[in-house]
Order: structure tokens, then sequence, then C-alpha cells
């Protein structure tokens, strides 16, 4: 049995067309790139618990120091170092947070050292606060209006492993003034070893 | 048979000779002069014509800031000591060390890594290779006493000497009887201030660092060459999945560092005081 040929007519053409140019003016002008890789960022201050939805971070303690010494060294600046403290605990499951980063108002980026005994990344079980200490050496101009990013996913190629993802963002809170001070003090910090945390600052059962 | 094995080039010679003439017979002097020039860049091609022509290392002098990717890196001196910190050279060595300011003037912070593939270890100093992943675990040789060194691999070849190690341990099968020439290794990078190994140069800090290899006490000279090599940011490798870093092209600086000697430990301990 023979099936006529259906017919074209010009209102499926125009329907055929008028989906194409949509579909190409979609992937041409809405920015899909940015939309799938801009991770979600959490802003905060000092002393404030983030919800990052697989973690809640604080950011307990800032400081600076020339000096950084631990049980096996001692860590002279390039600079200074920004010593930052940090309580995480993780609310999912057991979690690495990767990434830590100090952004200046020039948009330089830094990241933390293990010299003098300082974490670079930390590990942390669900229901327990995990307390650990990153140091950055940076320079004096770094000092004023300085940002840390801290996140599960680390920011290396441009924060490939923090896409999608929540970050935060902790302002340091440094004011011109203060950077000047803080770059003149010489101070010497012992880091604490990475623990759990005291229920002071975030710890004890979840 | 002279005739006979002369006819062959004649012939060709003949035969390339009736094809031009048909082809430029036709032709108008402008032709002729064009496929002319064509001919003679085809001809040259074979000889590295259009090869990139290598570039002049400029010189490489101690107090001279150079740009070397995204580092300034001045050279301040090469110094030799029978151990520098954690760093501690077998019997017969001694470690050698190189002592810049490295600046990153980037934005973003880099790995000392990079510092390392921009200034590789002196050649022909008595540096001593790597030792081969696959020699690592086989048994040692009782007659080596050390590693061999690139000047002992010269004179073991020219001697036509078996290499030290057993080369069945080391040579891959089909590589036997061509063993690899040893690599040098990448300098140890240590912070001069405090002695701690340095991972990351962040951006704007100038630190006083010692790039350290271990070198065989049986070099005796009084300088050494050193080279650095231009770091070309590759921000798309189509050729692999590692986007967005810094490849290790060709040598820019080159220049003969002299060597101080290593100092007794009252005259260092003087120095720092």
């Amino acid at each position: 049995m023979r099936h006529g040929r259906r017919r074209i007519t010009w209102k499926g053409t125009a329907l055929v067309v008028g989906a194409v140019t949509a579909g190409c003016a979609l992937v041409t002008y809405v920015p899909q790139e940015r939309n799938v890789d801009t991770p979600f960022v959490v802003e905060g201050e000092v002393g404030e618990t983030l919800d990052l939805t697989y973690a809640d971070l604080t950011v307990t303690e800032v400081r600076v120091a020339d000096t950084l010494t631990s049980f096996s060294e001692a860590a002279a600046a390039g600079g200074t170092f920004i010593v930052v403290d940090a309580t995480w605990r993780a609310t999912q499951g057991e979690t690495i947070f990767s990434g830590a980063e100090i952004t200046d108002r020039q948009g330089r980026r830094f990241w933390p050292s293990q010299r003098g005994g300082c974490s670079i990344s930390a590990s942390a079980q669900p229901g327990y606060a995990w307390r650990t200490t990153y140091c950055f050496d940076v320079p004096r101009e770094a000092l004023e209006g300085a940002t840390v990013r801290l996140a599960r996913g680390d920011q290396t190629e441009e924060y490939a492993g923090q896409r999608r993802d929540a970050v935060a963002v902790v302002d340091l809170d440094i004011t011109a003034s203060e950077a000047d001070e803080l770059w003149e003090a010489e101070e010497t910090v012992s880091p604490e070893e990475p623990g759990y945390a005291p229920a002071s600052a975030g710890g004890g059962e979840g | 048979m002279k005739h006979a094995r002369n006819d062959g080039p004649d012939l060709a010679f003949r035969l390339g000779r009736r094809v031009v003439a048909a082809v430029v017979d036709d032709m108008s002097t402008v032709q002729r002069v064009g496929v002319g020039a064509v001919a003679a860049l085809v001809a040259v091609s074979p000889f590295g014509a259009w090869s990139e022509v290598e570039a002049q290392a400029d010189p490489l002098t101690t107090g001279a800031p150079v740009e070397v990717g995204p580092f300034e890196v001045t050279v301040e001196k090469a110094a030799t000591a029978d151990e520098l910190g954690y760093l501690v050279p077998e019997p017969g060595n001694h470690m050698l060390a190189v002592v810049a300011n490295v600046t990153n003037t980037g934005e973003v912070p880099e790995y000392s890594v990079t510092l390392g593939n921009a200034i590789p270890a002196p050649e022909n100093v008595g540096i001593i290779p790597e030792v081969p992943l696959a020699e690592l675990g086989a048994d040692p040789d009782p007659d080596a006493a050390t590693e061999p060194t690139p000047d002992d691999a010269d004179a073991d070849a020219g001697a036509g000497a078996e290499p030290s190690a057993d080369p069945s341990a080391s040579a891959a099968p089909g590589d036997q009887g061509e063993p690899e020439e040893p690599k040098l290794p990448s300098a140890s990078i240590v912070n001069i201030k405090d002695g701690t190994s340095i991972s990351i140069f962040n951006p704007g800090l100038t630190y006083r660092v010692a790039l350290i290899w271990e070198q065989s006490d049986k070099f005796s000279g009084d300088v050494i060459p050193l080279e650095m090599v231009e770091l070309e940011w590759v921000e798309d490798d189509p050729m692999g999945l590692d986007d967005g870093h810094w490849f290790a092209n060709e040598v820019v600086f080159k220049g003969q560092i002299k060597v101080e000697p290593a100092k007794s430990d009252a005259s260092a301990d003087a120095e720092q005081q």
C-alpha cells in the first residue's frame, strides 16, 4: 500500500524556521557559560556563621604575623601573613574543604601557605565543628579591603572546583589606617593544630 | 657499461630541460620571472629556509633583573655548601645553590615548580641526575659509590664502558645498549630568610630564594653556566587537558655565574652576625 507524500506547507516551514531561529538566538545571546559556572556566593563578616548548604562556616578571628612558629619550623613572611582562623561544620557528610583564597582590592589573588604549621585545606566529619587556620603571605597594599573566599571546591583552574557550588566570601574588615598599623606590627603567631573546635567557637555535637 | 652508467642522470636532465622548455616557451617574461621565483622558493624549502630563526639568548649577569614568564628574577650569586638545611648530599657530593631574588609580577599565585622550570639545572658541571623510576627499588650496584654524573657518563661512553647500573633494571625493552641520558633534576627551592621550602609565590612579594642542586665533588670549576627559559602561557591546550599553564619554551638568558666556595661553619656564623 502506497502512502501519499505529506505536503510541505508554508505554515509548517515558518514554524521550523522560527524554532531554529529562536534556538540560535537563545544560544547566542543568553550568557550560558556564566550561568552554568557561577558559584553561589554567600557573603559575611568575621564572627558570622554562614550557611553553605554543605557546611556551616565561621571565620572566628583574623590576625597578622611576621613570623609563624610551629613544632617543626619557623616561617618568615615575604610581606606579612594574614592568619585566618575558621571553623567548618559539615552538614551532609564527610567533606574536604579545599578552597581558600584572599583577594585584594586590585583583584589580585593570594593562596595559603603550609609553612609554619598552617593549613591549606580541612576535612571534617558531619555533626562536629572542625577548627583550622589558614595563613596567607601578602604584600602591604593587599591588606586594606581584603576578603577571604572559603569553599569545599578549590580555586585552581579559574575556580573550576567551585562551579555552581556555594562559596563563602568574608570581608576581613581591614581599613586603610588599620592596614598601616598591622603592617608595622611585629607579631609572631603559633597556629593551633587543626582539631575539634570548642563549644564557644560553634563546636560540640551538632 | 661506462656509458650505460651515465645514461640515467643524462636522460633525466634532458627530459627535464624539455619539460621546462615546453612550459616556458609560451610564457611572457613576467610569467617566467614569477615561475622562477616560485621555483627558487620551493628549492630552498628543504634547507630550512622557513624554519624559525633560533633566538639568540640575552646575557645573564648577577644583579641584573630579568623577566621570565610571571617572575622577575635577579640572580645574586652561586655558592656551594656541604649541606643546606634539610638538604644533605651523599658522600662525595656537595650542594650547589643559586641565590636569586624572585618576584611574582602577575595577579595570581604561581607554583615554585614553574620557577624551577624556568631555571633548569646547569649542564656539564657535575649535577647529580635524577634516579630513573625504573631504578628505584632495583638492587644497588655495590661497585658504584655514587650516582654517575653527566661528566662521568660522558667519560664512560667515550671509553666504551658499561654503565654502572644493571642495564636490565633500567632499560626498557628495545632500548638495551642505548642507555637513556640521565635527566638533571629540578631545583629544590628554599626561602633563605627562614630555610623553609617554598611552594607558592603570591603576587607582589619578593623572596630571596636558593635554587639548590646536588653536585659532585669532582667538579672543580669556579663558574657555572646558568640558563633561563622563556615561559609561555598556554590558554587552551589542544593536545591535552591541561589548559591554562606555563610552557617552558626556549632559552632566553644565558650567562656564566661565579661560584663562591663553601665556607667553614665559623665564617658562616660570623657573616650571619
